[in-house]
């Protein structure tokens, strides 16, 4: 499989009979996917009666699609706020296919000729170890646009053990733009909870940065920190026209495939991926209206994480996006609501 | 005779309870409340706790917790036997999730007079207040309402509020609902020499069906409508289905019954989070190769199980399991507070002689009133315990 530009040129059917491959591949080489597919139907042609897994599934079993020659798996790991992490498991090929499509979609957001040091909000302990967390790799996947890589923390976690002095040893002898990465509440922390050195200051003010971040505003509600907030103190740290910051949402489960928030507010959908909207109550797939995002892709050979319905509200839109990408866009509102636990004990 | 004096005769036993006000007045604007219950819903209570709320507070249900607790009222004036008149200041510590207890609890203590202080959870929803409010709106002139707000004294603090102690100090009787830790928590605290603590802390409940009612319309409903209040949430919410001399075969129809019947139930809709836990369970179980289904709109997950007392896997979903009586009572929980069951007479002729065997069970009672809240909880006749007694000759 080649993916290649342009990459929101939706071709329905190529996508529809790559999922049924899919689907067919691992329900050929997993046990227990076979099992949870029993009692669906998995010969559906039609899209959305394709049989998905609710993500909470990777949080408590390993469902990992084991071939005899399958090289090189490695198993991703989510950062959760629940304290139970997710985990699915990518063979080479899925590495391959995930690394492009991340590469392309990145590409229509910071432009394909972009190349910068990338500094990230992390510790470079967080490359060791085989089992990857989804946090590192979120950060690894903007490694075809840097010209260097900068870890800015000594700890990871640890917005405090930022290392002025690594920073400022780069700014000193640099002039040219920046990538910097974080998931979202760590970026804020990173910049705006740490004293930031004036020296590091002049060399900020009047660069282009651009600021990558994922990870969803979970840990900035009680701070009241929204979207507008966040990306204003962003920009005030260059105040530079051509300076930005891009929001994109992804899950472990989904990796390779992210979405970025275009300027008007929408998320786009390349060609090798879907996401629906389900009412979780009759099942129905809904358009414009909000619901449960369902994402699919046809590039996860790993685990059968290709078609997951998450705990995230969003709404598919309708119309055509005013920023010109063409094909399905949709937006996220939020996490699935946790209702009050109504009777007498605990559960 | 005083109106505020109320003669009781059990077994040849006269009792008198004295209580400062008339309870048929009391009664009366419990009567009037109900009428505005029916009329007006609260949101802040689902339809089936507001729906139950209104039956706990009729006439006659309040009349009946004296009439257990006392005996018969009778017209004779009694001179002489046991004069109980209530305690004067009860606190009562109430759990953190939401629940229907608050409401009953209070009401019940509205029947004595005594000054109730209440904790409330203080990361949930209080539904006591909620009440309190409802009275105050729509009874504002009423004596209830006057008990309601100045001698009812609602807080929201958590456990670690010195407000604990001085509700402990306080009490003549300190009555806890929650968990054990809580209950002892309380306990801990300074108190009276004299107070008493009625502690209700976690109990879990089953239903016992007849193999021979697996296909009784009656009895589903009442299944479903018995769990699907709290799911396992509530103390007296089965926990497991236990299917009376079936098997694996019956477990699965009676399972697949209840799902094929469910649109006659009538429930309403589960909130979003719980419908989502459910389709993550069924796919769970299915991974396990654990026969289950997935009830219409998600509202609930009914899997096969080998005997056992299991730990909950979801709030909506339960197990159903098939054995005979031995197997079922073996596998209890030392815990165990109510069987709700639906029985044979039969099964239940066999099933009595088999209740001294049983670690814990409090209540034995039919299936659908498996929620009801009365004046005998937890093995005490707890209403009793909120008087004091002289003994006159």
């Amino acid at each position: 499989m080649i993916l290649e530009k342009p990459i929101y040129d939706r071709k329905d059917v190529s996508f529809n009979n790559s999922m049924l491959d899919l689907n067919r591949f691992h329900y050929e080489n997993n046990p227990q996917y076979r099992n949870i597919l029993s009692g669906q139907s998995n010969n559906s042609e039609v899209l959305y009666e394709l049989p998905f897994l609710h993500v909470g599934l990777f949080k408590s079993l390993n469902l990992a699609t084991i071939l005899p020659d399958q090289k090189n798996v490695r198993t991703m790991q989510s950062s959760s706020t629940s304290g139970i992490a997710s985990s699915v498991h990518v063979d080479a090929q899925s590495a391959h296919l995930q690394a492009q499509s991340s590469k392309l979609i990145l590409e229509d957001f910071l432009g394909y000729e972009f190349k910068a040091p990338l500094l990230i909000c992390d510790s470079s302990k967080s490359l060791r170890g085989r089992n990857l967390s989804a946090r590192i790799m979120a950060a690894m996947s903007l490694k075809p646009f840097s010209s260097d890589i900068v870890f800015l923390l000594d700890e990871s976690n640890d917005a405090a053990s930022f290392n002025f002095d690594r920073l400022f040893k780069l700014l000193a002898n640099y002039d040219g733009p920046l990538l910097i990465y974080g998931f979202t509440w760590i970026l804020w922390q990173v910049f705006h909870d740490n004293v930031i050195p004036d020296n590091i200051k002049n060399l900020l003010i009047g660069r282009e940065i651009k600021f990558v971040h994922s990870g969803g505003w979970k840990k900035l509600e009680d701070k009241k920190i929204d979207p507008k907030i966040f990306d204003e103190f962003l920009l005030s740290i260059s105040n530079t026209p051509g300076s930005c910051v891009i929001d994109y949402y992804g899950l472990v489960e989904q990796m390779g495939v992210i979405f970025p928030k275009c300027k008007f507010g929408r998320r786009h959908v390349p060609y090798w991926a879907d996401v629906l909207v389900r009412d979780v109550w009759s099942m129905d797939v809904i358009v414009g209206e909000p619901g449960q995002l369902q994402l699919m892709n046809c590039i996860t050979f790993g685990s059968p994480n290709h078609n997951v319905l998450t705990e995230d509200l969003g709404i598919v839109f309708e119309s055509q996006c005013p920023c010109g990408r063409s094909g399905k866009s949709f937006d996220l509102l939020g996490r699935v609501p946790k209702s009050e636990v109504r009777g007498c004990s605990n559960v | 005779m005083f109106d505020n004096v109320i003669n009781f005769k059990s077994n040849n036993q006269s009792r008198s309870v004295i209580l400062p006000f008339s309870l048929a007045f009391r009664l009366n604007d419990y009567s009037d409340l109900q009428k505005s219950m029916i009329r007006n819903r609260d949101p802040n209570f689902s339809r089936s706790e507001w729906a139950y709320l209104i039956n706990f507070i009729s006439k006659s249900n309040l009349k009946s917790i004296f009439v257990k607790t006392f005996g018969e009222i009778t017209d004779i004036d009694i001179n002489n036997g046991l004069y109980y008149s209530p305690f004067t200041h009860i606190s009562v510590w109430l759990p953190n999730n939401v629940s229907l207890l608050g409401p009953l609890t209070v009401a019940m203590l509205s029947l004595i007079g005594a000054r109730v202080e209440v904790k409330v959870g203080s990361r949930s929803l209080d539904l006591v207040s909620k009440l309190r409010d409802f009275i105050v709106t729509h009874q504002p002139e009423s004596k209830l309402a006057n008990w309601f707000t100045q001698e009812m004294k609602i807080h929201e603090v958590d456990r670690t509020s010195s407000v604990n102690k001085s509700m402990s100090a306080a009490a003549d009787v300190r009555i806890v609902f929650g968990s054990n830790d809580a209950a002892r928590g309380v306990d801990l605290l300074d108190h009276p020499l004299h107070s008493k603590g009625l502690y209700f802390s976690d109990r879990v409940s089953e239903a016992w069906i007849s193999a021979d009612f697996i296909n009784e319309k009656s009895v589903l409903k009442d299944l479903v409508s018995v769990f699907m209040v709290y799911g396992q949430a509530g103390c007296t919410s089965p926990k497991r289905i236990c299917i009376i001399g079936g098997d694996s075969e019956s477990a699965k129809f009676l399972q697949n019954n209840l799902i094929k019947n469910w649109e006659s139930y009538n429930l309403p809709k589960v909130e979003q989070n719980i419908a989502s836990q459910n389709i993550l369970l069924k796919q769970l179980l299915d991974a396990e190769g654990r026969p289950n289904c997935l009830a219409p709109g998600s509202s609930a997950v009914f899997f096969l199980d080998e005997v056992n007392f299991p730990a909950p896997r979801s709030n909506n979903s339960i197990s159903v399991q098939a054995g005979r009586f031995e197997d079922f009572i073996e596998s209890q929980p030392d815990n165990l507070q109510t069987i709700g069951y639906a029985l044979t007479p039969n099964d239940k002729r066999c099933a009595l002689p088999l209740i001294s065997r049983m670690k814990s069970v409090s209540r034995f009672v039919n299936l659908a009133n498996m929620h009801d809240f009365g004046p005998v909880w937890d093995d005490r006749n707890w209403f009793l315990e909120l008087f004091r007694v002289t003994d006159v000759e």
